[in-house]
């Protein structure tokens, strides 16, 4: 189902270890509305970014030199490779970088570039008049991590998004903390989030008036930072199972190749969208990650993942008992109305009076 | 990477190292079915407003003929997505004029499941009849009433809730009293009363999963409702003359790309 994936430990310049890896999975091959993921890593530095073309309203065709393919499709790919180039230009490991002008300058940027494109496509106007459908709409999650003390392994980490896509902290602590407010009109509870699939309140588009939001946090080495589209955490049961998903399959990994594969293969596994996901650990290198996160994802299972399941198999086994009752019942009442039928028909049965035809 | 910005040659792209793309953990054939979505049950209910009063006769046929289709392109572009459709269901509110028509300005048929039902939907949309009406405007803000508060699905963990009204007419105002006796708790005393139905969020229908598509032509009622209510897609016509495929593409992936 992959169709761009990478794992790699970046050279090494620093003293602190890292593990990074990317995949971007698409529902129907060659048609992912997904980007490929950002992920730069360096020494002070680190680039984090993903991007998700709004099906809803981008499903508008458009011919290109590469084909047909959705606005959304279109989107994704072009506001990555824009954002990408801006920010190689914007972030250097002595600067800090300045967070509200950095996201003016995203707006500015991707609202002139994506207005250029769809001019470029030359569609021929539509009729449809809705608040639904967009010109080239995507989400964009980025998040930029500069380390500001490397002593203590301390980073800044800038967050811009727009849309419903996220960024996590993960630490061996506290566990995973989402960093990015989801841009639904149903508002930001995750829980909610995974069964009202609301409509989104702010997105990327050439045609329409979009935010991009900015938050500042201050990060504390070991920790796991990720980006990932709808398709990676919208599809598991709740929130914790997402942590679940990250950790347990940190736990199995025997390299982060490995831990790629699975976490992919998991996330291909349950769900119902294209996915995409840039993950940064820093602080430790693979062996270190789960040595540090061993206690946490056992306190996860035991705390909030077997109280669910304990309970599922309890429901599988009331549903089965309803179902054996409402067969037994049925049968039952075939039964007993076998037995009580002769004396209901008793005169359904017998021949008309003397003097009476039949109807 | 398929679009047209040159690559990053930033100067701090020496300060980080980019991840390259390699092999994927598992791969699709192009043109392959995708893998449909594992745990997850689509529900899909969707109700049909159809203006049969006279002035539809030349277009009708091709209208019943488009929702006959209208469903079954919804399931396939959600089919095409990897996701199964476990649950579809069509009903049908054909409408007139209550002023000129009274009690025959409307014709309600129930939801009917798809594909067992199709027999009794195929029939109810056959049989309707282009008569009556008078002059415009025509009932069609009350049969969008009667379509919101229709018995919708509670079951599936995805619904998508669909209103699709075709008329050739602009839409009588609502007023107190606009519908005979056994509709008039279900109708709202005017147009505002209306908005509140649907953009209730506790509402009958659920606050992400409804769309409204409206082929309409612009006028009262119907350019009011796509300039003011979310989730709604109008193209702007006589019962949907003129509709180019890519925005019939555009209008079905609005309905069932995002859910």
């Amino acid at each position: 189902m992959s169709i761009e994936s990478s794992a790699a430990t970046p050279p090494v310049t620093s003293a602190m270890a890292s593990v990074s890896f990317k995949f971007c999975t698409a529902k129907v091959a060659g048609e992912g509305e997904d980007a490929d993921p950002i992920l730069r890593v360096g020494p002070d530095l680190g680039l984090l970014g993903v991007f998700d073309g709004m099906g809803g309203a981008g499903g508008r065709v458009y011919d290109t030199p590469d084909g047909r393919h959705t606005g959304a499709y279109i989107a994704s790919r072009f506001a990555r490779n824009v954002v990408e180039r801006l920010m190689l230009e914007l972030i250097k490991p002595e600067w800090n970088l300045d967070g509200p002008a950095t996201a003016a300058e995203l707006h500015r940027v991707l609202a002139s570039s994506l207005a250029a494109r769809l001019a470029e496509l030359k569609a021929p106007e539509t009729t449809l008049r809705s608040k639904l459908v967009k010109a080239l709409p995507t989400t964009m999650t980025l998040a930029v991590l500069q380390r500001t003390d490397p002593a203590a392994g301390a980073y800044a980490c800038h967050l811009f998004w727009a849309g419903d896509s996220r960024a996590y902290v993960v630490d061996p602590e506290g566990g995973a903390r989402q960093l990015t407010t989801d841009d639904l009109r149903s508002g930001g509870d995750a829980m909610r989030n995974l069964t009202d699939d609301s409509v989104m309140s702010n997105c990327i588009s050439a045609d329409t008036e979009f935010d991009i939001n900015h938050r500042q946090v201050e990060l504390q080495a070991p920790f796991l930072l990720l980006c990932a589209t709808d398709g990676c955490f919208a599809y598991v049961r709740s929130p914790m199972h997402f942590e679940q998903l990250l950790l347990s399959t940190l736990q199995d990994a025997k390299d982060a190749e490995a831990w790629r594969r699975a976490l992919e293969a998991r996330v291909t596994a349950i769900t119902g969208d294209d996915a995409a996901m840039a993950l940064l650990g820093l602080g430790a290198n693979l062996d270190g990650l789960k040595k540090l996160f061993r206690d946490r994802t056992a306190e996860l299972q035991r705390c909030y993942i077997d109280p669910l399941e304990k309970l599922d198999g309890q429901v599988q086994r009331a549903e089965q008992e309803l179902a054996h009752l409402e067969t037994r019942r049925a049968e039952l009442g075939t039964e007993l109305w076998g037995s009580y039928k002769g004396g209901y028909e008793r005169y359904l049965d017998a021949p008309a009076p003397a003097g009476e035809e039949a109807p | 990477m398929p679009d047209n910005v040159p690559p990053a040659t930033a100067a701090s792209e020496v300060h980080m190292t980019e991840h390259e793309t390699s092999m994927p953990a598992e791969d699709v054939a192009a043109g392959q079915a995708p893998m449909a979505t594992k745990g997850l049950e689509y529900a899909v209910d969707i109700a049909f407003c159809i203006d049969v009063t006279g002035s539809m006769s030349p277009i009708l046929d091709r209208v019943k003929d488009n929702a006959l289709r209208f469903y079954d392109d919804v399931q396939k572009n959600l089919t095409d997505k990897g996701k199964n459709v476990d649950e579809l269901r069509v009903r049908v509110i054909a409408f007139r004029d209550f002023k000129a028509d009274g009690a025959a300005a409307l014709q309600e048929s129930p939801f009917f499941s798809l594909p067992a039902e199709q027999g009794g939907f195929a029939e109810f949309v056959r049989g309707l009849v282009p008569e009556g009406g008078g002059d415009a405007p025509e009932s069609g803000l009350e049969a969008v009433a009667l379509a919101i508060n229709s018995p919708w699905t509670t079951s599936g963990d995805r619904r998508r809730q669909v209103v699709v009204v075709w008329t050739d007419s602009p839409a009588q105002p609502l007023e107190d009293g606009s519908g005979p006796a056994p509709y008039g708790d279900k109708i709202p005393k005017d147009f505002s009363g209306l908005t509140d139905l649907w953009e209730n969020e506790q509402g009958v229908m659920g606050a992400s999963s409804k769309r409204l598509i409206l082929f309409a032509p612009d006028g009262p009622g119907w350019t009011d409702i796509s300039g003011v209510w979310e989730n709604v897609v109008h193209h702007p016509s006589k019962a949907g003359e003129g509709l180019s495929e890519v925005d019939y593409g555009t209008i079905i992936d609005s309905i069932a790309n995002s859910v």
